[in-house]
């Protein structure tokens, strides 16, 4: 029994996904942290509207300065350099824009993306397809077994999100019939597409039909995620559903999950996958 | 410590119980990975700024500019959320602070007022329009 939970945990394996998951992150982190650029001086400095939690915001040109180190740090992250000392970078200087100004906006993703990044920065993600292992190893391609313990660590946690959000759903008022998605299309989060579907006057019954369709198939993705024979239509759900989240609702955040779901294949899966089709 | 985290958040998402032991900052940042979207609103909400002259007539302050991001996201952000839990003083220090910041930028765009005053504007939603009740009859106004 302790063996078969030190191998899910702990065992070595070749680190192709985690480095996947390491690039897409750290794309999806340059384009998040891309919509802040234009508004450094009213979103992270004294001179604008911030409410810190415990550091004071800084001056312009102090956020100016810091908002270079962080893309900086992004970058070197993302391509696998230095990366324990970018990777380290990134998630601190996410708590402190979290206490300067995303506290404002408390939203899960942003929690599951620090949560990301911690579990990535005691990681092995850049041991293959990085400079690091350009720079020891000598080529991008080159790779050297890691800990399966992040991957891991990262699909529990989708996984235990999809649980706990349908869950939650069954046992919540609000979410006994469909009328929370006729209001939540015509509120703040609507969008063309949800506007659209609003304007075709739908009865009620198919808003009830599409929650109950979620509250169901929601946990059921998220235990079909461990069982093989389950696992692509579990992973194709949860991807539809992240779409369908970002084109109804405009929450676009929860899309870096999409390429994390590659970590609930076996890692030699992968591995021989990008060698069957010579990327490596 | 993970995987106690995770189970503490678990509870709280399902029984609103924290476990014991468990710090409150790793249970609720779990339960906050673990529960998002719990309820929705029936009405719009639009956080209101207006600015006196020092003539004393009130003229509500053109806000855009301040807003950065998508609707959604702006909306939460008027709730000032994590100052919500607190004694509602702090709370209304805290829209005393955001009104004072919001005077300065102003002055600085070359809009000098005398005061500030913060107001939530609520009304109802209709498949008309995000602003479509958005009127006076249909329309609640709360000072801050």
């Amino acid at each position: 029994m302790t063996q078969l939970w030190n191998n899910f945990w702990l065992k070595e394996a070749p680190p192709h996904a985690l480095a996947i998951v390491r690039i897409c992150l750290g794309l999806f982190l340059l384009v998040y942290a891309s919509t802040y650029a234009l508004h450094i001086t009213l979103l992270f400095s004294n001179e604008g509207l911030t409410l810190p939690l415990y550091f004071a915001a800084p001056s312009p040109t102090t956020a100016y300065l810091m908002y270079a180190v962080s893309i900086l740090m992004l970058l070197g992250f993302t391509v696998g350099a230095y990366f324990r000392v970018c990777a380290v970078a990134c998630f601190f200087l996410g708590l402190y824009y979290w206490q300067l100004q995303l506290h404002m906006f408390p939203s899960s993703y942003n929690r599951i993306l620090c949560f990301t990044l911690l579990v990535l920065m005691c990681s092995g993600a850049n041991k293959t397809f990085s400079y690091d292992t350009k720079r020891t190893l000598g080529s991008w391609t080159a790779w050297e077994p890691t800990s399966v313990l992040a991957g891991r660590l990262i699909c529990m946690q989708i996984s235990l999100t999809f649980i706990g959000v349908s869950l939650q759903k069954w046992m919540l008022p609000a979410w006994s019939t469909g009328e929370i998605l006729t209001y939540t299309f015509i509120g703040r989060w609507s969008t063309l597409l949800s506007g659209v579907i609003t304007r075709l006057n739908l009865p009620v019954e198919f808003y009830d039909f599409v929650i109950l369709t979620v509250k169901v198939l929601q946990p059921l993705a998220g235990i079909g995620v461990w069982i093989a024979r389950f696992r692509l239509a579990s992973i194709l759900f949860i991807h539809s559903f992240l779409i369908l989240v970002a084109l109804l609702l405009g929450i676009w955040w929860f899309i870096f999950l999409i390429p994390a779901c590659i970590l609930f294949f076996p890692p030699e899966k992968i591995y021989a996958y990008l060698k069957e089709k010579h990327v490596l | 410590m993970y995987i106690t985290a995770t189970m503490s958040g678990m509870m709280f998402t399902l029984c609103r119980v924290h476990m014991p032991g468990v710090p409150y900052i790793l249970s609720h940042w779990s339960y906050g990975m673990l529960a998002p979207f719990q309820s929705y609103l029936t009405y719009n909400e639009d956080l209101v700024a207006l600015g006196r002259h020092s003539g004393g007539l009130w003229e509500a302050i053109e806000m855009d500019k301040y807003r950065t991001h998508g609707k959604g996201e702006e909306s939460i952000k008027m709730y000032l959320p994590m100052y919500r839990s607190l004694p509602e003083e702090v709370l209304k220090e805290k829209y005393e602070e955001y009104a004072e910041k919001l005077r300065t930028l102003e002055m600085n765009h070359g809009n000098t007022w005398e005061e500030i005053a913060l107001e939530m504007h609520t009304w109802p939603r209709s498949p008309g329009g995000y602003e479509f009740l958005r009127v006076p009859v249909f329309t609640t106004v709360t000072k801050l």
